[in-house]
């Protein structure tokens, strides 16, 4: 994860960097013509992210990482809903490829990889004692 | 006072005040002990918990 002073510049930064390393790998595979908009849509992406992160209520405050622990529980529930729909849209990828005959490693190593992340947050939090919300819990006990 | 008030005494947002008013989020335990203490009154007092959470 990217720490940064400034919590709002977080998940612009990620985007900002995964986006230029797909962008390279466009250069690499395609040239440099097909990585610029590629690059522009990082980086609109990225501002936008920015002017949102800036915003109030709790859109803002949760791409903006300046999350209470309600904010923070709605974010976790969000990516835990990304994370199914995405082995979902992984599974049915996997079916359709095996169905037409192609190479299905791709889908196999995301589904495997998805499914080894589940187990070992599985060991993780069982063990840590804190709800999916844990260190932001250990935060808000040192505010009082 | 106010909601704003409120949560910024409580370290949460002002979104936040309000759903717990309106029974949409039930606070963690260590907030809701800053609730009671902000209020100066205790966790049952503050808190019904036979009302069950709409989520």
């Amino acid at each position: 994860m990217i720490m940064t002073r400034h919590p709002r510049l977080r998940a612009p930064a990620v985007m900002a960097i995964g986006g230029s390393v797909i962008a390279a790998a466009v250069v690499i595979g395609q040239g440099w013509a097909a990585a610029v908009p590629v690059e522009v849509v990082t980086i609109a992406a990225a501002i936008g992210y920015y002017v949102l992160g800036g915003r109030g209520g709790d859109l803002g405050a949760i791409i903006g990482h300046r999350t209470d622990e309600r904010q923070e529980s709605i974010r976790v529930r969000a990516r835990s809903l990304a994370a199914q729909v995405a082995g979902l849209a992984a599974l049915a990828g996997y079916v359709i490829e095996l169905a037409r005959g192609s190479a299905v490693w791709p889908f196999e190593l995301f589904v495997a990889v998805l499914a080894g992340s589940f187990l070992a947050g599985l060991v993780i939090y069982r063990t840590r004692g804190a709800g999916p919300d844990g260190a932001h819990e250990q935060r808000s006990q040192t505010i009082s | 006072m106010s909601q704003r008030e409120v949560a910024a005494a409580l370290g949460v947002s002002r979104q936040t005040v309000i759903a717990i008013e309106n029974g949409r989020y039930s606070p963690s335990l260590p907030l809701a002990f800053r609730i009671a203490q902000f209020f100066g009154s205790t966790v049952d007092a503050m808190f019904d918990a036979s009302e069950e959470v709409r989520t």
